[in-house]
């Protein structure tokens, strides 16, 4: 890393031309709406040091997507067995330092010494939105699903809350809220526990040719949205400027969200407060790599056995 | 084999029964119901609760039970014309045998890196499976119970 480069929230050379970005174009690469329409992964960029933990990303997610809370009903069914907790953050609504049904972004800050430097980094935490995404592949009741444009979002009305997706997502995302959603009208003591809520990366707003609120009102212009490839390319040159590093681009299998900053970010996960609703930034190994050797056993067993049965037939009529 | 006019062995079918049964388990173990009613605190069950260990348990299963159901089936379609038939309620299962498949391979597609279905048809093709399997069960018992076979021949109707 050039010890040249400012570790500090403070306004960069690139927040500074964002700044004046700011207004005229968004953060968007043009042909970004045709891409999703047509069914293109879109992606989107982080310039991590050029964010200075403002918070109005923060605001602009609950205010567009506050039509999409839960509004549980209490008191919440009695579960069985005891020991099935319910979550409740219905009268927590304010809490914007962690992931919560009712906060789906939040900012993180690592604070910390690097290369001889003191640094600190906000990072806006979300879903990453995982290419090949383990919450949407091994949802057993199709609620979680992958939209062709690299959005991964959760159905609310068919999401009974079993909890699966937070449990094989690396960076455990999604939030439960009990007392809302299908699970009420099947067997709310012995199955299910709510709805699972997370970034849906306003696939509402997307689907009409805008960009996610988070993008639309950062002052600094950090994030930029665009075709996957496109953004990809963006993000290399950005850390190759900054003689940086991505985090998103290979995590899990590949993300549709790059982070790129100047400090490692092993070192920044160090150096972040980590628990439930606060995920970590450290390597992961791709949790679904057996998918395609899974399968191709799947397409050449019954040929096989196709086969296994045709030699059968021929030995029989020999003998 | 006598039940099955010899298109099944008995390892054969202990084979199916047995991938079958894990088939079951591993696909109830989908659903995070283990954990919660205490089944993965029984000492040697604690893999229940584990997602990625069952989803592959599910898929090497499956992968099982597809070999024998094509061996099967091509032995049945020669010998079909020495008037071996599937019976009426070998017919009920067979097509729910096809159904899971058939909704299990797209759902096995899904998960590859590039395979992208709708949203609707993704939840589509889950409840389809789930259905047709919960079907497929409630079919068993009633075979079992009934003395139900697979296939029939002129020969062996009573």
């Amino acid at each position: 890393m050039k010890q040249k480069k400012s570790f500090s929230g403070n306004i960069s050379r690139r927040g500074f031309l964002g700044l004046a970005a700011a207004g005229l174009a968004g953060a968007m690469m043009p042909g970004t709406a045709g891409a999703a329409r047509r069914g293109e992964e879109i992606a989107t960029l982080l310039d991590i040091e050029s964010c200075i933990n403002c918070g109005q990303c923060v605001q602009a997610c609950r205010e567009v997507n506050g039509h999409k809370y839960p509004e549980p009903e209490k008191p919440f069914p009695e579960m069985f067995p005891a020991r099935v907790k319910t979550e409740d953050w219905s009268e927590k609504r304010d809490i914007s330092d962690r992931l919560t049904p009712y906060n789906w972004l939040y900012i993180q800050t690592s604070r910390g010494h690097y290369n001889g430097r003191d640094f600190e980094i906000h990072i806006p935490r979300r879903c990453l939105h995982c290419q090949n995404p383990p919450c949407a592949n091994l949802c057993p009741w199709g609620a979680a699903v992958r939209e062709t444009n690299g959005i991964v979002r959760i159905n609310d009305r068919i999401c009974l809350g079993g909890g699966k997706c937070r449990d094989v997502c690396p960076w455990l995302i999604p939030q439960r809220q009990t007392g809302v959603g299908m699970y009420l009208d099947l067997m709310p003591r012995f199955a299910g526990n709510g709805v699972m809520y997370k970034c849906d990366r306003c696939y509402d707003r997307i689907a009409l040719g805008k960009i996610p609120a988070c993008i639309e009102v950062c002052p600094m212009q950090l994030q930029t949205i665009g075709p996957r490839e496109s953004i990809l390319r963006q993000a290399r040159e950005l850390a190759q400027d900054l003689d940086g590093y991505i985090y998103g681009d290979v995590e899990n299998g590949g993300t549709n969200t790059f982070y790129v900053s100047p400090v490692p970010f092993e070192v920044l996960s160090d150096n972040i407060v980590k628990g439930p609703g606060r995920p970590h930034l450290e390597y992961v190994e791709n949790t679904m790599a057996r998918s395609e050797l899974l399968t191709a056993a799947l397409i050449t067993a019954p040929l096989a056995g196709a086969a296994a049965g045709l030699l059968s037939l021929k030995a029989k009529k020999k003998s | 084999m006598k039940n099955n006019y010899d298109i099944a062995s008995r390892w054969e079918t202990l084979i199916f029964k047995f991938s079958v049964a894990v088939l079951v388990l591993s696909g109830l173990a989908q659903m995070p119901l283990f954990k919660r009613y205490y089944i993965s605190e029984i000492p040697g069950l604690a893999w229940t609760a584990d997602f990625h260990f069952n989803h592959i348990l599910h898929h090497v299963a499956a992968a099982v039970l597809l070999f024998v159901l094509f061996r099967w089936s091509v032995i049945y379609l020669r010998t079909k014309k020495h008037g071996i038939r599937l019976s009426i309620s070998g017919w009920i299962r067979t097509g729910l045998f096809a159904t899971i498949i058939i909704t299990g391979l797209l759902r096995a597609l899904k998960n590859l890196p590039g395979f992208y279905f709708s949203p609707l048809a993704t939840t589509s093709i889950i409840w389809i499976h789930l259905t047709a399997s919960a079907l497929l069960g409630v079919a068993a018992i009633y075979a079992y119970f009934a003395a139900g076979k697979y296939l029939t021949h002129p020969n062996f109707s009573k």
